[in-house]
């Protein structure tokens, strides 16, 4: 008897603890939200709410409310929904450009980040006009909005231009001396959902946003090693040629000469693919114009390379994280003042060495 | 199944005993403690082992001296038998509110992460009653229970790896930059997170080959520090100076980052398992309170055990004001501190007082 109390214990204790939980039943797992701009107290939030298995024609509810707070607003959201609203399967959060634009997105990510039933997993993305339209649009092909959602943000090689930014990456990038926050730009369609640019952030607003193929680079420079297939113009002599080259191994070496005085880069890609397409008139049996092709195409991504570069110069900021070469070896506190610096004053030499791999199985 | 003055501990028992005792809730927040130190916290550790290791040097030689005794007995010894009384009582005090700081600490945690609509109290009382189950056991049952708890618990170190690939190595390069005001800050904060070891000067006389005791102990410190290393390493690469020194729980948010298909909030999982590591260290300190109470009536009693845990559990459920709970807890950590030191006094004590007063 002595022994077995303990356990008779313990199951007394889980009978009385029966009582007070809740159900899966009564809960409404938000897995999508959406932030725009109201007017200039309040924002507009849409919270878009999957049910597994119903009854009706939507599998998804979706409720709009203007609210100064998230909480708030999350309290609001419950009272019309039939089922208490809880975070715990937030996957994807969406701002509006003009939300972006004036400089709440840090604010709401600080909250969530706070919050422990809020995984750091969540994705971010803005949406070119309103964010509530994509949450609200019907997509017909789509089982529901919320999981073609989650799954366009995932990462996969063909849209590896994009940084998918996760609550984490924002905060880590928004905290840090050093970068910058980048995260996906969408567009709406008419029948789907495209990660049209990348947005940049400079503290906590955004300001621009770069292209695809200008991001594809500024991940490549960051360090990724499969990048995300490239389409390349070269014109050459009036002639105008272009490639499709995929599958692409990125090799990044950047190495700084440690003053922050006066700065130094040097940026060495070393880039590998396969050319799946090609419109021209060159003849790539032959070595000599299959060589002459690669240092072409080298050439015109070190040009590209460089005005990216020139192009942050000018927004004075760092997405790529160029300070951080010299922050590593900096003794002392590293400020944003230094990274401005960095910036504005650093000298660069970029080389791209492409090697082309294969043209397919034909000759 | 002990008995007084058995000696039961094989090699084992005491490297699982020192270093499983020393990983408490600390480990779920040290990369905290230590932010500042900025980025340059993660070779903290080391230097944490390497003190400790030496601090462990003197309560071994002290302890060598009196191969029969726990330190309530060589209190009574060295000091006479009413201030050696009295030095007890004042141990066991301490011993009572470190004990309610860990538990505490932990609910805390358990509070904001798995039962954010629900009371502690029940999950409390049942902490308890295992907490008294495994140390009625004696100090054998508790280094088994230790051994166990490593091999159950350890292996979620694995999921530091989606920390660790989605870091920055280069923040760790050795820059040694901070002022030595952030190192003494670092320091004081984050030494916590070794206090544990020094619980061999009360199990040491169960201990079977005594003279190896101190190589037992030390493998335990680094098995430990090493522990520790890995963790505090992910954690500067994983976040900026900021998030170190604002996420209350960094561990919590590594293993936030974990993606897998199976499983969706593996912090959940790893902090409710943490309780093992949560119960090894309480119930090693509740051991030697038992023992501290039976050397001051000078009577080995059960009764002893279940007295010190309600007065342990009803002192953690007395609604102190927050400012003062926190008051109490921190200035016990401060008094763990001069307890580790204190073996060295101790010793030179032993060397000045004569021989003649019985002492062996």
């Amino acid at each position: 008897m002595k022994r077995i109390l303990p356990i008779f214990l313990l199951l007394l204790v889980g009978c009385s603890e029966q009582g007070k939980q809740r159900s899966v039943e009564d809960l409404a797992m938000a897995s999508s939200i959406a932030f725009d701009m109201s007017d200039e107290e309040e924002m507009r939030m849409t919270v878009s709410l999957p049910y597994p298995s119903t009854e009706s024609q939507e599998n998804t509810q979706t409720y709009s409310v203007d609210t100064q707070l998230i909480q708030e607003g999350l309290v609001k959201v419950s009272a019309q929904a039939d089922k208490m609203v809880i975070l715990n399967q937030l996957r994807t959060l969406l701002f509006s450009e003009e939300f972006a634009r004036n400089g709440h997105v840090a604010e709401v990510i600080e909250h969530f980040y706070r919050n422990s039933t809020v995984g750091n997993n969540v994705r971010l993305a803005i949406v070119k006009e309103r964010a509530e339209d994509v949450l609200r649009a019907s997509f017909l092909d789509k089982p529901n909005t919320d999981s073609y959602l989650n799954d366009l943000l995932q990462p996969k090689l063909h849209t590896s231009f994009s940084p998918f930014t996760t609550m984490h990456d924002f905060q880590y990038t928004e905290t840090s001396p050093i970068f910058y926050s980048t995260v996906p730009y969408l567009e709406l369609k008419e029948d789907s959902v495209e990660i049209a640019r990348v947005a940049l952030f400079d503290t906590g607003k955004m300001i621009d946003t770069i292209s695809r193929r200008e991001s594809s680079l500024m991940q490549a420079l960051k360090g990724l090693d499969k990048l995300s297939p490239l389409a390349i113009t070269i014109h050459e002599d009036g002639e105008k040629e272009q490639v499709h080259i995929e599958l692409i191994e990125n090799k990044v070496n950047i190495k700084s000469n440690r003053q922050v005085a006066s700065p130094q880069l040097s940026i060495e890609l070393r880039l590998q693919g396969a050319l799946y397409e090609y419109k021209g008139n060159k003849d790539l049996g032959k070595e000599k114009e299959y060589k002459r092709l690669e240092t072409e195409i080298s050439q015109r991504i070190k040009k590209d390379v460089e005005e990216l570069i020139e192009k942050m110069r000018e927004l004075e900021i760092d997405p790529i994280g160029f300070s951080e070469y010299f922050r590593m070896y900096y003794d002392g506190k590293w400020t944003e003042e230094l990274t401005e610096q960095i910036i504005k004053s650093v000298a660069y030499e970029v080389t791209v060495d492409f090697n082309l791999l294969n043209t397919g199985t034909l000759k | 199944m002990e008995q007084n003055h058995t000696k039961v501990l094989n090699g084992y028992h005491v490297v699982f005993l020192v270093q499983n005792v020393m990983i408490g809730s600390t480990l779920l927040t040290l990369p905290n403690l230590l932010s500042p130190a900025g980025y340059s916290q993660w070779w903290f550790p080391l230097l944490f082992a390497l003190i400790a290791n030496l601090l462990v040097l003197p309560m071994i030689w002290l302890v060598s001296k009196y191969k029969e005794h726990d330190l309530f007995a060589i209190h009574e010894k060295l000091f006479g038998r009413w201030v050696g009384k009295g030095l007890n009582l004042f141990l066991l005090g301490y011993l009572i509110v470190l004990i309610a700081a860990i538990c505490e600490g932990y609910l805390d945690l358990i509070q904001v992460v798995a039962l954010p609509d629900r009371t502690t109290t029940w999950p409390l009382f049942l902490f308890f009653l295992v907490l008294v189950y495994i140390t009625s056991g004696g100090i054998k049952s508790i280094a088994r229970y230790c051994i166990m708890s490593f091999f159950l618990v350890t292996w979620i170190i694995y999921f530091l790896k989606w920390g660790m690939t989605d870091g920055d190595i280069r923040h760790a390069l050795p820059l040694f930059n901070f002022t030595a005001q952030e190192l003494f800050t670092a320091t004081k904060k984050g030494f916590i997170s070794m206090s544990g070891f020094e619980l061999i000067l009360f199990y040491f006389p169960y201990i079977i080959h005594q003279q190896r005791a101190f190589k037992q102990a030390s493998l335990g410190i680094w098995i430990c520090a090493i522990l520790y290393l890995v963790t505090v390493l992910t954690s500067v690469m994983y976040f900026s100076i900021w998030q170190l020194e604002n996420v209350l729980y960094p561990v919590l948010y590594l293993f936030n980052a974990v993606k897998l298909s199976f499983l969706e909030r593996v912090d959940v999982l790893a902090i409710s398992l943490w309780v093992f590591f949560i119960l090894t260290t309480t119930t090693a300190y509740l051991w030697v309170v038992k023992r501290g109470i039976d050397s001051i009536r000078m009577a080995e009693k059960k009764s002893h055990l279940y007295i010190v845990a309600t007065v342990i559990f009803l002192f953690i459920n007395i609604p102190f004001p927050k400012e003062v709970q926190k008051m109490i807890y921190e200035r016990v950590f401060y008094i763990n501190y001069a307890f580790i030191i204190w073996p060295l006094f101790l010793c030179i004590i032993h060397l000045v007082k004569p021989a003649k007063e019985g002492v062996k």
